[in-house]
């Protein structure tokens, strides 16, 4: 909204050719789409954009994939990107980077993409009935931490049920893969309507479940303090700090299980993706690692956490273990 | 030519990129007229390769192909600059320093180590967590570098109380033309002449700055504001040159048009920062010494926007230009600086905005940051009308060419009257350094 006061100066001081001009676009302000407006961004985001941090090279920095997209040039480094929304966080017109590339994908790279993904995913299906579901998402199983969070979930008397689906469809979802991305998520929507809700470690499950009518929470919402003590770094999973929105709560769960939790840079919603988030590990596993290995320095203490993603990329414990060493 | 240098440089072990998407990245700094360009799918220009070099010696590699071939190099940090300095328009190799982002903390001497490629918004985020702080923060730090800053003679918000780049400068490591690595040892102060200085806004003309010494301050524990109201400019920028004697850390002027669009106020403003230790009392004094009318908010309001310019992207789609003109003046001329270079913008048939602030204050003087926005039936002819009213009325005014955007192409033609007998001296220096005339050709001379 334009102060009206600033309009009448414009008024009062310009010329009349200029008015004309004035009188015809001032009904389009604002409307230029986000890739157009990030595009013309000097990229005041650049200095919390992790694949820009590890890569080092301007093709990949926030504004000039959407340059690139703009322009048709949507081979390579559109792909080149995390879901972590740093650039969103930063950005006063509140633009997603990530979320404005995912229309450009969906080419000869996406397939070769995905096709690496499937290859990696080892899901171990089993089933069991109970109040409420529990989908562990393929992360889950690659970062060991699902017999793990059974066994707590079983100890914390938790009423959880298992069935059969594997894939919440977030790395289709992520390369543009649209129509397979319809097919899983639909999938996991209609195991997930015969319970109460569905939990899961895995942050990108639960937004995913979430922006698609799907009742979900991440596991922290089941889990209960028990004493421990010690020095630890939390890491904010990306996608759980600023989608999810869980800032607070596993800084007070530890705090209860007697943790003195230490804030490393980039904590809390300006928190730094650990790399290994999206599919960026399928596109560019190298510099995936190279984010991870840049995160691991931001840490004096312990590394906690509460993703499988970002257990695995930085090494660390995710809250979840550290419970089931004592329970 | 450029093929066989290309080769080269890969050969002896320096990525080196010729895809389409890496020279698209770096066809155009942030020069406003090549935004409108991009908008009809046009490149400003094209550079035929970009290298990647990750260490000095990978950039001296790079230079003495380049040098051996005679083939043209820009240098490119951020691609943040605003005054058309590293736009690549005669292709040749666009030399990143992005690669060279390494950060060491020296606590005990306070000082950091950076690497050229080192982005602002990270190095300050980190000697924040540190306790530290740079107070080097220009609007573009978010997207600016080390080097960039250095290579630009970069001011940041903070300088009226902690000095310019070079102010913040310890040493220097540069890489000449020819390939040969410029190293000094850090010492608080140097004997002989401080030849680094050469680097400091040589726009790469004269040499590739690789990494930087500078100064850090324990972040402040103390940060106050001071926000006050007046009717002209003569009675604010009074008030200014009054306040200097408190050493601000900061402080601003907004006039009119400015105080409407951040303030909601017609009236001009002046906003300060004390920080540090007697930061109450200098608040307090402050408030007594000043003529105008003490309110509130206002420092704060501007704090919080002040690293936003998504205006930019908002009008441009729409057919508008938008830049900046900084100049410095002494006191006895701010006034006239202020009111006539104004005038001359709005002048310029085709302006819709005008407005200035005063963001940098020395105990001789300030700088005067002129921004208008226009929307011309023809964007270049304005362009170019604009910025020659503005400098030309600055300088007939008692106002110089630039505070700290720098020269680049923009505003080459005037340097000669501004420094002088310098400018046939920066000419031998770049024809000594740079016999073949490869690094950052068209800008400055």
């Amino acid at each position: 909204m334009i102060n009206p006061k600033v309009i009448s100066r414009i008024l009062a001081n310009t010329d009349l050719k200029t008015k004309m001009r004035l009188a015809k676009v001032v009904p389009k302000l604002g409307k230029a789409d986000e890739v157009t407006r990030c595009m013309l961004c000097p990229n005041m985001c650049l200095h919390v954009c992790p694949v820009f941090d590890a890569e080092r090279r301007l093709t990949v920095s926030p504004s000039v994939k959407a340059r690139l997209a703009y322009l048709g040039e949507v081979d390579d480094a559109i792909y080149h990107c995390l879901p972590c929304d740093a650039c969103k966080n930063a950005c006063p017109m509140d633009i997603s980077v990530n979320d404005n590339l995912r229309a450009f994908r969906g080419g000869e790279l996406a397939l070769k993409a995905i096709e690496k993904f499937e290859k990696s995913i080892k899901v171990q299906t089993e089933e069991r009935e109970g109040r409420i579901l529990y989908f562990p998402g393929c992360r889950t199983f690659e970062s060991d931490l699902f017999d793990t969070t059974v066994e707590v979930l079983e100890k914390l008397g938790v009423d959880f049920a298992l069935t059969n689906v594997d894939c919440c469809g977030m790395p289709y979802y992520e390369l543009g893969l649209i129509d397979k991305f319809k097919e899983k998520i639909a999938k996991l929507r209609q195991a997930a309507s015969r319970y109460e809700g569905v939990i899961s470690n895995c942050p990108h499950c639960v937004h995913v479940m979430r922006e698609n009518g799907i009742k979900a929470a991440h596991i922290l919402a089941v889990l209960k303090p028990v004493k421990i003590g010690g020095d630890v770094s939390y890491h904010d999973p990306c996608i759980l700090a600023r989608k999810l929105d869980v800032v607070k709560e596993p800084r007070k769960l530890l705090a209860e299980m007697g943790f003195e939790v230490h804030e490393p840079v980039f904590s809390g919603k300006d928190t730094h993706c650990c790399g290994y988030g999206g599919v960026y590990r399928y596109v560019a596993p190298d510099m995936a690692e190279k984010v991870a290995e840049r995160r691991r320095k931001h840490f004096d203490y312990e590394i906690v956490t509460a993703c499988p993603s970002c257990k695995m990329a930085l090494k660390g414990k995710d809250i979840v273990e550290l419970m089931a060493d004592v329970l | 030519m450029i093929e066989k240098a290309v080769e080269e440089i890969k050969s002896v072990g320096v990525e080196i990129s010729t895809s389409m998407e890496d020279r698209i990245a770096y066809c155009k700094d942030y020069n406003p007229l090549h935004l409108p360009k991009l908008l009809k799918k046009e490149f400003p220009a094209l550079p035929h390769a970009v290298a990647f070099p990750k260490t000095t010696e990978e950039v001296s590699k790079v230079l003495q192909v380049a040098n051996a071939y005679g083939v043209p190099v820009y240098v490119f940090g951020g691609g943040s600059g605003v005054i058309d300095a590293a736009t690549p328009y005669e292709g040749g190799i666009a030399v990143s320093t992005l690669g060279l982002d390494f950060v060491e903390i020296d606590e005990e001497n306070m000082l950091v180590r950076a690497g050229a490629g080192v982005v602002g918004g990270r190095l300050e985020k980190i000697l924040n967590h540190r306790g530290f702080t740079l107070r080097h923060s220009p609007q573009s730090l978010y997207c600016s570098t080390v080097g960039g800053w250095v290579a630009t003679a970069a001011s940041g918000q903070f300088s009226t109380g902690y000095g310019n780049i070079e102010n913040l400068l310890i040493s220097l490591t540069a890489v000449l033309p020819d390939g040969e690595v410029v190293v000094e040892r850090a010492t608080p102060r140097r004997a002989g002449p401080d030849l680094k200085r050469i680097f400091v806004g040589s726009e790469g003309l004269l040499g590739v700055v690789t990494e930087a010494v500078m100064k850090i301050f324990p972040l402040p524990e103390e940060f106050l504001t001071l926000s006050v109201e007046y009717e002209g400019i003569g009675d604010v920028v009074r008030d200014a040159k009054a306040l200097m004697q408190l050493k601000p850390a900061l402080m601003r002027i907004f006039d009119d048009e400015e105080s409407l669009r951040y303030f909601d106020s017609e009236s001009f403003t002046l906003i300060a920062v004390f920080e540090g230790k007697g930061a109450s009392a200098k608040l307090r004094e402050a408030k007594e010494m000043v003529s105008g009318k003490v309110v509130d908010g206002r420092a704060e309001k501007w704090l919080e926007k002040r690293f936003d310019v998504s205006d930019i992207s908002r009008i441009v789609p729409l057919g508008f230009i938008f830049d900046t003109i900084e100049v410095a003046c002494f006191w006895r001329d701010a006034e006239k600086v202020y009111t006539e270079v104004l005038k001359a913008i709005r002048g310029v048939e085709g302006t819709v905005t005008a407005s200035a602030h005063a963001s940098h204050f020395y105990e001789s003087g300030l700088c005067f940051y002129f921004t208008f926005a226009g929307l011309p039936a023809d964007i270049e002819n304005y362009y170019e009308e604009v910025w020659r009213k503005a400098v030309e009325t600055s300088l007939r005014n008692g106002g110089n060419l630039t505070h700290h955007h720098g020269v680049g192409r923009l505003r080459k033609r005037w340097l000669s009257a501004e420094i002088g007998g310098y400018y046939p001296l920066l000419r031998d220096l770049k024809s000594i350094l740079d016999r073949r005339n490869i690094l950052n050709r068209g800008v400055m001379l």
